[in-house]
């Protein structure tokens, strides 16, 4: 087993405990959501037909039929998706200073392993894209078991049912999450990696200059940017749509892939030269 | 061999070091001396390529530090390197994973001679112990050369002892050990080279038996005459 | 290997479960309906070139389709890369980037700012800059033209002149012409006289000099006055059915210039109608213009729809039903007089059409599930109803009770 594979296990242990918790708190949250969102519509419809004597299909006319689009707009089910972002974000700081602060000095042991200080960095960014990935995965299982219960506790009369693909569409959050086609999944990920990798790397600026690295850094952040964006704003500002659709996105797979290679090699350096405990 | 070569470093606009050069040979022990905030630890972290330097060179063997070296060099710094809260067990572990050095033999001789239980968190050690868990995961690598920053600085008495006895012991035989310290009485006996560091510069270098023999002062005594002028 | 459960775990769950969910999207069957159109009457060959563009909406949700002779093809079944890459935008736009890849760069996708004939491409639009944050000024004409033969390209601006008694607040490209080798372009300038101090519609035609890449001549088609009294006002426009097409060659440009007078109902609600109106034609090689008298036949509610070589095409709504009339210019009679009943059209319903060449397409605009969705290909002359049928849902589901059908526009491809 190579040092990479062992440090992205180790990074990934250091973490555990706090993503079991995600999990737990994104499944209980979700599968309240569709109980609390079921409930409260039979209540209505029990209300309406039992007490008002309002006919079933007089009822359906004014509230619509229960689908899944009811359960995804809850606070429950988007608030753990947005409870696991923000961790995952503030976490991708924190993994690199949680080394350096605190009474350890586990950034010597990590500086001091023999094996390219690149694997440590590229360990942390592998670990954090696993946890995202995993997350995502997890959504994926808890559609259908959510939509499961929905149909369990509300009678088919009342409800409209959808398949994964139309309550993934319906919700245009989770439609930047699972995208329609693996194509697109890769590049939406291409791009969140590209920008966990720039984020580490103005990092690492920080960690190796300090208070003036904290400039450099977000110079850096602005011309990753930049070069990122190029073709459009050339596009948009100086070759009023000179090029192809098809162009600009090679253009910008290109500008994309130099962003990530760029950052890499710059924390490199930044990493084997320049870094202080 | 490591060879330090006229290394400068400046922290902000304070020139921390102005050009240092000395080398430490394997199977002896070398001490750098100076009061605190000299820069004996940014040599080591500039050994180890923890801290970039602004001119001069550091060679290890005749060559610049690469990954493979921490195979061959390792540091101990004055805080445990370990989470806290992993266990001394899961410490091991963790270096006998990474370390194609690490020996683990020695690494469990060293456990029973600190008396030290493998289930134990770092977090819930004393501050003795916790040097010594320092001290064993660093011993337990079979390097040329060991860096030790300031050993026993605050540590009680007992552990002192306990520790001083091992650069007595064959743990340390062989190898070449630089130790900074600003106290030198626990380990006068022990050290060969003495080097002694004032205002960024080494103000004296000596063999601490040849001076002991030749002019019959103690190590101590030349502190004295180079720090009290 | 035990030691790294957490690597493994993380990873096979991740690759298994997006890969799966990945494998049973791309081949799950979608469960928009898919439509086709039923033949009730004629030819099936009619139907050939035509696509509707259409959206699908059954409880709030739902997706835009193309509805053709091959059946329904869903705006979501498309590919990524198909969708980004603009697959599917207008196939006539597409054919041009297609041929002409390195000339058409940069050039707007409205069909109508180029011209194209045997020999030559030519593209213009107009650029301005803008004053004050929001007064647009320094007019330009954007011109590109390209020896489809020699594959020479020539492009330059030419700034449209300025006249000191009026300033020109809007302008509109509407025609592109090349007459006996000349370019001359069309356009519809609102502009603000400063001596009489009034608002004043203009068709003008500027004549471009290619060779020096300027505006050599340039002449007033017509011009009127916006604002004629407190409730009547002006309206001219060229009358043309070619919006969505290339401009192709022609000699002779049919103007309309209408009345309209409006009645107020109450302070929400006003009603328009064209008290006076006269059409025109304009030749293209000499200038000269020629009133068009109609007959009393057409009246001022008849809506100069089209012109197709010397026939004008006029559309009347009378109760619910399409009425067509042609005239034509030449011989100064009425060719034919169609009225097309769309059966179950719905007032809320309404309908659309379309005349293409000699032929007109007629649908209702929307239906749901209780509704038809008839479609009618009737000859302008003879009024023979070409084609007659209905766009039916195939293999319809229990779920499918309620649900709306909109139609945006029908295409017919060349």
């Amino acid at each position: 087993m190579n040092r990479y594979v062992k440090l992205v296990n180790f990074e990934l242990g250091r973490f555990m405990k706090v993503y079991i918790a995600l999990i737990g708190i994104t499944i209980i949250s979700q599968l309240a959501a569709v109980i609390v969102v079921s409930k409260s519509y039979l209540n209505n419809a029990n209300q309406a037909m039992n007490v008002d004597h309002m006919a079933i299909e007089t009822f359906i006319e004014q509230y619509g039929r229960m689908s899944f689009n009811d359960v995804t707009n809850s606070i429950f089910f988007i608030g753990p998706i947005a409870l696991c972002i923000v961790t995952l974000l503030i976490y991708s700081l924190f993994i690199w200073y949680r080394d350096w602060f605190g009474k350890n000095t586990f950034i010597y042991r990590l500086l001091m392993l023999p094996t390219a200080r690149l694997n440590v960095y590229l360990a942390k960014a592998s670990a954090i894209f696993l946890f995202v990935l995993g997350l995502v995965g997890l959504q994926i299982l808890l559609l259908p078991l959510e939509r499961m219960i929905l149909q369990w506790m509300v009678p088919i009369d009342l409800r409209w049912d959808l398949s994964i693909n139309e309550m993934i569409r319906n919700f245009d959050r989770l439609g930047i999450m699972l995208p329609y086609s693996i194509a697109e999944f890769a590049i939406h990920y291409g791009i969140g990696f590209m920008a966990v990798i720039v984020l580490f790397t103005i990092i690492m600026f920080e960690r190796c200059y300090r208070l003036k690295g904290i400039l450099l850094g977000i110079g850096y952040g602005a011309l990753a940017l930049i070069v990122f964006f190029l073709p459009v704003f050339v596009q948009e500002f100086m070759l009023y749509n000179y090029f192809y659709p098809e162009e600009l996105f090679m253009l910008m797979l290109v500008t994309g892939l130099l962003v990530t290679a760029g950052s890499i090699w710059m924390s490199n350096h930044l990493l084997t030269r320049k870094i202080r405990v | 061999m490591i060879e330090v070569k006229d290394i400068t470093k400046k922290f902000g606009r304070k020139q921390v070091l102005r050009g240092v050069t000395f080398t430490a040979a394997k199977g002896e022990i070398t001490c750098l001396i100076g009061i605190n905030g000299v820069g004996k630890t940014t040599i080591l972290n500039a050994i180890m390529a923890l801290t970039p330097i602004n001119s001069g060179q550091i060679l290890i063997d005749g060559a610049k530090i690469n990954k493979k070296s921490y195979e061959k060099i390792t540091f101990i710094p004055d805080a445990i390197t370990m989470l806290p809260q992993m266990t001394i067990g899961q410490s091991m572990q963790f270096m006998q994973d990474f370390y194609e050095s690490w020996n683990q033999e020695r690494a469990t001789e060293l456990l029973g001679f600190f008396k030290l239980k493998p289930e134990e968190k770092i977090s819930s050690l004393s501050k003795g112990n916790t040097a010594k868990v320092n001290l064993l995961l660093g011993l337990a690598l079979d390097v040329d050369y060991l860096l030790m920053d300031e050993p026993f600085s605050g540590i009680d008495i007992f552990s002192r002892e306990q520790i001083a006895e091992v650069f007595t012991s064959h743990l340390v035989e062989d190898r070449g050990v630089i130790i900074t310290t600003h106290e030198i009485n626990d380990i006068e006996h022990l050290i060969d080279q003495v080097i002694l560091l004032d205002d960024g510069i080494v103000v004296k270098a000596f063999n601490s038996e040849e001076i002991r023999e030749n002019e019959g002062k103690s190590v101590v005594d030349v502190m004295r005459e180079v720090y009290q002028q | 290997m035990k030691r790294y459960w957490k690597l493994i775990l993380l990873v096979s769950f991740t690759v298994l479960v997006i890969g799966a969910f990945y494998i049973q999207t791309s081949t799950a069957t979608s469960r928009l309906p898919e439509f086709a159109f039923e033949t009730v009457n004629g030819d099936e060959k009619e139907i050939e070139k035509l696509t509707l563009e259409a959206s699908f909406i059954q409880e709030g949700i739902g997706d835009s389709f193309q509805l053709n002779a091959d059946g329904t093809t869903y705006w979501s079944e498309y590919s990524y890369f198909e969708r980004i890459l603009g697959v599917n935008q207008r196939p006539k736009m597409e054919r041009l980037q297609k041929d002409y890849r390195n000339f058409m760069r940069g050039k707007s996708m409205t069909p109508y700012h180029f011209y194209e004939d045997e020999n030559l491409l030519v593209y213009v639009n107009l650029t301005w800059d803008t004053m004050n944050g929001y007064q647009p000024n320094d007019f330009e004409l954007d011109i590109g033209i390209l020896d489809k033969v020699s594959k020479e390209e020539t492009s330059f601006q030419a700034p449209i002149p300025v006249n000191k008694n009026s300033m020109i607040y809007s302008m509109d490209v509407e025609g592109i012409h090349i007459i006996d080798g000349q370019l001359k372009i069309i356009s519809r300038n609102y502009s603000y006289d400063k001596q009489s101090e009034k608002d004043i519609t203009a068709y003008q035609v500027y004549l471009v000099d290619i060779a020096a890449e300027t505006i050599q001549n340039e002449a007033i088609i017509t011009a009127k006055e916006d604002e004629d009294s407190s409730n009547q006002y002006r309206e001219v426009r060229i009358v043309n059915n070619k919006w969505e097409d290339i401009q192709q060659p022609m000699e002779q440009v049919v103007f309309e210039e209408g009345l309209i007078e409006e009645s107020v109902i109450d302070e929400w609600e006003s009603t328009y109608e064209t008290i006076d109106r006269e059409l025109f034609q304009y030749d293209l090689a000499t200038g000269e213009k020629e009133e068009i008298k109609l007959p009393k036949e057409i009246s001022n509610n008849a809506f100069p729809y089209a012109v197709n070589d010397e026939i004008i095409y006029f559309t009347e709504d009378v109760e619910g039903k399409l009425k067509l009339t042609s005239y034509n210019i030449e011989s100064e009679e009425l060719e034919a007089k169609q009225t097309i009943a769309i059966p179950d059209v719905t007032d809320e319903q309404g309908y659309m059409y379309k005349i293409h060449g000699d032929k007109v397409y007629v649908v209702p605009a929307t239906k749901n599930a209780e509704q038809d969705l008839p479609l009618h290909i009737v000859h302008l002359k003879t009024g023979d109803t070409l084609y007659e049928g209905k766009i039916t849902m195939k293999n319809p589901k229990k779920q499918d009770i309620d649900y709306n059908l909109d139609i945006h526009s029908i295409e017919l491809d060349e």
